[in-house]
């Protein structure tokens, strides 16, 4: 049976290279993940050691290390030098620019120094300083220069002046606890003392005189010096990359999800291939069964050519995979990112068992089926002529089990989605969860069922082409429902990529809109600009902003908001700097987004539920000696919002504390959104306007379409590699009829085909089996993506169901190209085959 | 087109010097070493001769279905030795018809789709007459909705003659079209053929290695060795035998043959 099976693969592994190619890309996909995980983890590895700088063992403790402790430390035999890291957190001023600090005091022994020096160098002698380089750029200084650092709040005395001494290079992403800022002890005790913290050292870095004696001084140290913990670098790091890995975890299992839809559609075109050989060879597996082969045999000749091809292609997999992470490590460089990712892939055994098993596993379980019809595969077929396969009549068990899938899954989905729409209060969670059950189950039935369907969507999509297509068209239609099982694998194999694709874009669209919604009612413009608040109260936008923002590019329209600070009396209480905002109601109802804002009436205002006034009391707004009398009236717009004559009865000077601003209709608002930051970035940096904050529903909008698109760009790229499987599987899908249907090539060719033809009667028959697919999954994933939007953004209200037409559009164009695509190579055997074929007997 | 073409005597299809070698060096094998042949008209000729004699060969370059080493083939006034893939095509389209061996029709097609599909690939309109002419006289009326699989073997292969002669070829081409079928079937469409020459004035020629069948042609061309060997006018099984005969003693080395 081995020799028949190296036999069957030499001379039909060609006809597997395609099966092949999709457990490769499915197990490429495996081993990117995982390797790409490793690389995160052993970046942040490195990260997390380069701050022990060449210490040999890093020492915790709970109290902290006083300078006794250090001591003590130091003592301990096989200790060379011992330096505790002392931290403190301030705040580095220069110029009316700030930023925020992390120091760390500069340590004792220079081989215990985490900070590396950029230029100039560390801080030495008292009142010295260094910062990372964006810090000293961000405050705009350099080396030499003089700069302010204090507590939290200035006010308080805390402030000294220091020297930059030196800039340090940017610590890496991965590594947030790295330093910022590297002072001299002096400095940092004086700060501290004058904050009124003291300087804390949660840890402390030790050389050995032999780093080899590791583990005997790490055990001396414990002993000897009360509530230290001592451990290696190694095992130091290990534990912070532990902390850290969690949150890898969980990313690579999110991407290896997608891998696993890769695998099931690489599951279905392995299990249609074999299907396919099966039945191609079932003269010869009859004619072995009537030379004495039993049943298990024929079986166990199947599964052993599976395992063969899944294991080499699983091997290319990983190969491939792995060529992948290592592009990837040779790009980051390029990029700058500034992190310590290594420079090779390192292989370890679960990067490169788990592809290999996945892959072989899969590729042997789809080919359990196959392997059972070749067991029925009768010895009297032998002697049967065996001109067209018969199609078996599909058995009761698929079209129950099919049912009780779509009619159980498709019930608990709907109760899930009624359920999330009507208790709008409930955690939508268990809703969520009971979905994706219900979701799961469903579409298992639809696709068990699919070979009800598929057939006669193929058929219909198969007429069009008949009316169209001349003969190729008409060959192509009835060629593609020829073989019912093999045209429903090969299209819901797409059906699974495009319905999953589809999802993800229902769903983004349906946010979208649902979001934009529900924006409309929580912002009445596109754009706020609002000035930052000060010591003072309300801030005020200076002349140069209001200006830049009305020039800014997309701004069709500005109107300002007046704000003046007044004290509020009510019901015998007294607030006093609250804020009494007010603006010209044309204006504001211009570029109000509904147009149908409407300032209070005179005489009426809303004060903040807080203040715990009812509806209809009065409420007294007092500037200096000048008070107005309202009723409060809580369904007016705002808080504390006034008619523009009650607020010029107050007399005070009002300041333009925002600007709302409508967009022009065919403005990208993130376009605008981030023009604005830029000139107030811009402002601010030259002529000192403390930048102002921009607000409003186009800017949350952006924010969230931003985020929707970057997701659903992630997902659909995932997807992507299952979609691709799914095109080698319409390509071999029709290789493989061909070599099937050579004669009957070569009888067309015979009486008339023309190459050309028979190439068009090809990409007609892939076209039909990638838009069957395609559509199909295009219809599924609508249907889905609705009810999962349904579920998940139900219950805020403001659901909108949408359809992306471009997705679709592009999802159908995808579909055509790949049926085009796939029948090239196809078209090639076949346009070989020579019309003599025709006469050839058998 | 040509209609109910009279034996004029001018043949259908002519070759000229016809070689066709497989292979390079010691392991050439001349399939055909230089064929000189006519086929006339409006006549049915088979052709005969031992296995491996280049019967099929040369079959197939008449018909246009494989270029030849050297050497010319005209059909009518046409050289098909100088014509392209296409061109080639279009001629088997509108001016030649197949009946093979094991029949070749389209599973996934009816009769009547299987019959017409000639006329669709040139994109011409079925003449219903001639259409009507084939089908009662090869007796398929009933049979037009059947797919291949619900007919047997005779059925499907006066299917396949209808189909051949649908587009009103000069030359119907048949290798062993009766190979596959019983000695009842094969006589049935072996009658046709020749009723498809007498009455409805067509050409056709015939690859067989049965005797009974080649007595159904008005010649038989015998061939050896890739040569013309000889030519039966008027063949009854008994004289194609006696011809087989004398090629095989012809064949085997002196000495052995009383
Ligand atoms: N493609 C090929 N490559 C090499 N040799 C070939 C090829 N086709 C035919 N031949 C050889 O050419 C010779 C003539 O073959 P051909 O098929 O024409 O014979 P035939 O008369 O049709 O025989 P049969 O009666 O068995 O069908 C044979 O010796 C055959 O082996
Ligand atoms: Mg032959």
């Amino acid at each position: 049976m081995r020799g028949f099976v190296l036999a069957q693969l030499r001379r039909g592994g060609g006809r597997l290279v395609a099966a092949g190619i999709a457990i490769a890309l499915g197990s490429a996909f495996v081993a990117a993940a995982l390797l790409g995980s490793d690389i995160v983890k052993q970046t942040a590895y490195n990260s997390v050691s380069a701050s022990f700088a060449e210490a040999d063992l890093v020492l915790t403790s709970g109290t902290g290390f006083s300078p006794e402790t250090v001591e003590s430390i130091g003592a301990v035999t096989g200790v060379e030098a011992v330096s505790p890291v002392q931290r403190l957190s301030f705040v580095v001023a220069n110029e009316g620019r700030s930023d925020y600090a992390w120091a760390s005091v500069t340590a004792s022994d220079e081989r215990l120094e985490p900070a590396t020096v950029e230029s100039g160098r560390l801080p030495g002698s008292e009142g010295e300083l260094a910062l990372t380089a964006s810090s000293a750029k961000r405050l705009g200084l350099a080396v030499g220069d003089v700069l302010t650092v204090s507590g939290f709040d200035e006010s308080e005395g805390t402030a000294r002046t220091a020297t930059l001494v030196g800039t340090l290079v940017d610590p890496t992403g991965f590594n947030y606890d790295a330093p910022t800022a590297v002072v001299t002890e002096a400095l940092a005790t004086d700060l501290a003392s004058a904050i009124g913290v003291d300087l804390y050292a949660e840890r402390a870095l030790v050389v050995l005189e032999d780093a080899r004696a590791a583990s005997r001084v790490s055990n001396a140290i414990e002993a000897e010096v009360q509530g230290v913990n001592a451990s290696t670098v190694d095992e130091a790091a290990h534990e912070a990359v532990v902390h850290f890995a969690g949150e890898t975890d969980i990313l690579t299992a999110f991407v290896l999800t997608f891998a696993g839809v890769a695998l099931v559609v690489a599951a279905i075109v392995i299990a249609n291939t074999f299907q396919v050989l099966v039945a191609q060879r079932a003269q010869m597996l009859a004619l072995l069964r009537c030379v004495g082969a039993t049943r298990s045999q024929v079986r166990r000749s199947v599964l052993i050519e599976a395992g063969a091809v899944g294991l080499v292609a699983s091997a290319a997999g990983l190969g491939l995979g792995t060529l992948l992470a290592q592009t990837a490590l040779w790009v980051v460089p390029a990029l700058d990112l500034a992190v310590p990712a290594p420079s090779v892939v390192t292989l370890s055994a679960a990067t490169v068992a788990w592809p290999l098993a996945t892959g072989t596993a899969v590729t042997v379980l789809a080919a359990l089926a196959p392997a059972r019809l070749a067991t029925r595969v009768a010895p009297l077929a032998a002697l049967r002529p065996l001109e067209l396969t018969p199609v078996r009549k599909s058995s009761r068990v698929r079209l129950v089990l099919a049912l009780l899938g779509v009619v159980v899954g498709g019930g608990i989905l709907a109760l899930a989605t009624f359920a999330a729409l009507t208790f709008d209060q409930a955690d939508p969670t268990l809703f969520v969860l009971a979905g994706i059950f219900g979701g799961a189950v469903s579409v298992t039935g639809v696709l068990i069922g699919a070979v009800y369907f598929v057939p006669g969507v193929a058929r219909m999509l198969g007429s069009l082409a008949a009316r169209a297509g001349g003969v190729p068209g008409k060959v192509a239609a009835a060629n593609s429902v020829r073989n019912p099982r093999r045209t429903t694998a090969t299209a819901s194999a797409l059906l699974i990529g495009a319905g999953l694709v589809t999802m993800m874009a229902t769903g983004a669209a349906t946010a979208r809109g649902s979001l934009a919604s529900l924006l409309d009612e929580n912002f009445p413009v596109d754009v706020a600009v609002q000035a930052p608040w000060n010591a003072s109260g309300v801030g005020s936008l200076t002349a140069t902003q209001v200006a830049a923002v009305e020039s800014t590019d997309g701004v069709a329209r500005t109107e300002p908001v007046e704000a003046i600070t007044v004290t509020v009396v009510a019901g015998g209480d007294t607030w006093s700097g609250e804020t009494a905002y007010t603006a010209s109601p044309e204006g504001i109802r211009a570029v109000s987004r509904t147009g149908a804002v409407e300032l209070p009436e005179p005489g009426t205002t809303a004060v903040p539920a807080w203040m715990d006034v009812m509806e209809g009391e009065t409420v007294t707004v007092t500037l200096g000696e000048k008070s107005v009398e309202l009723v409060n009236d809580p369904d007016v717009m705002g808080q504390l919002w006034l008619a523009e004559e009650d607020l010029a009865r107050l007399g005070g000077e009002t300041v333009t504390s925002a600007l709302w601003v409508s967009l022009e209709p065919d403005a990208d608002p993130r376009d605008v959104t981030s023009n604005l930051r830029d000139t107030f970035t811009e402002l601010s940096s030259t002529v000192g306007d403390p930048p102002a904050e921009i607000l409003g529903a186009a800017v949350e909008r952006a924010g969230y379409e931003e985020v929707i698109d970057t997701l659903l760009a992630i997902v659909v790229g995932l997807l992507g590699v299952a979609v691709v499987i799914a095109l080698v599987g319409v390509a071999n899908t029709l290789s493989l009829s061909v070599l099937e249907r050579r004669r009957e090539s070569a009888t067309l060719r015979a009486i008339g085909l023309r190459k050309a033809q028979l190439r068009q009667m090809l990409a007609i028959e892939g076209v039909i089996i990638a838009v069957v697919g395609a559509a199909l999954g295009a219809v599924l994933g609508i249907v889905y993506g609705w009810t999962g939007s349904a579920l998940i953004l139900g219950s805020s209200g403001g659901l909108r169901l949408a359809v992306p037409w471009r997705d679709l559009a592009i999802i159908l164009a995808v579909a055509v190209a790949a049926g085009l695509l796939a029948s090239v190579l196809p078209s090639r055997t076949a346009t070989r085959t020579p019309p003599v074929a025709a006469l050839a007997v058998d | 087109m040509t209609q109910h073409a009279p034996d004029t005597g001018s043949p259908a299809v002519r070759a000229r010097g016809l070689t066709t070698v497989y292979g390079e060096g010691a392991a050439a094998v001349h399939a055909l070493a230089g064929v000189d042949v006519d086929f006339a008209a409006g006549a049915f000729t088979a052709i005969m001769g031992p296995s491996g004699s280049g019967k099929s060969t040369l079959m197939h370059l008449l018909a246009g279905l494989d270029s030849a080493t050297s050497g010319t083939v005209h059909l009518g006034e046409t050289e098909l030795t100088k014509l392209d893939d296409d061109a080639l095509t279009l001629l088997r389209r509108e001016r030649v018809g197949f009946v093979f061996q094991s029949f070749n029709l389209l599973p996934m097609f009816t009769a009547e789709q299987n019959i017409t599909l000639p006329l669709e690939l040139a994109g011409t309109k079925v003449d219903t007459g001639w259409f009507d002419t084939l089908v009662d006289t090869l007796a398929l009326r009933e049979r037009l909705t059947h797919r291949p699989g619900e007919l047997s073997g005779g059925q499907q292969q006066r299917v396949a003659i209808a189909r051949a002669l649908i587009a009103r070829p000069e030359v119907v081409f048949a290798d062993e079209p009766t190979g596959n079928l019983d000695s009842r079937s094969g006589a049935e469409v072996l009658s046709f053929l020749r009723r498809s020459v007498r009455e409805l004035g067509r050409t056709v020629i015939m690859v067989t290695h049965d005797p009974t069948a080649a007595a159904y042609a008005d010649r038989v061309v015998l061939i050896a060795d890739g040569r013309i060997a000889g030519t039966i006018d008027d063949p009854t099984p008994e004289s194609v035998l006696a011809g087989l005969d004398a090629l095989r003693s012809l064949e085997t080395p002196v000495g052995t043959v009383a």
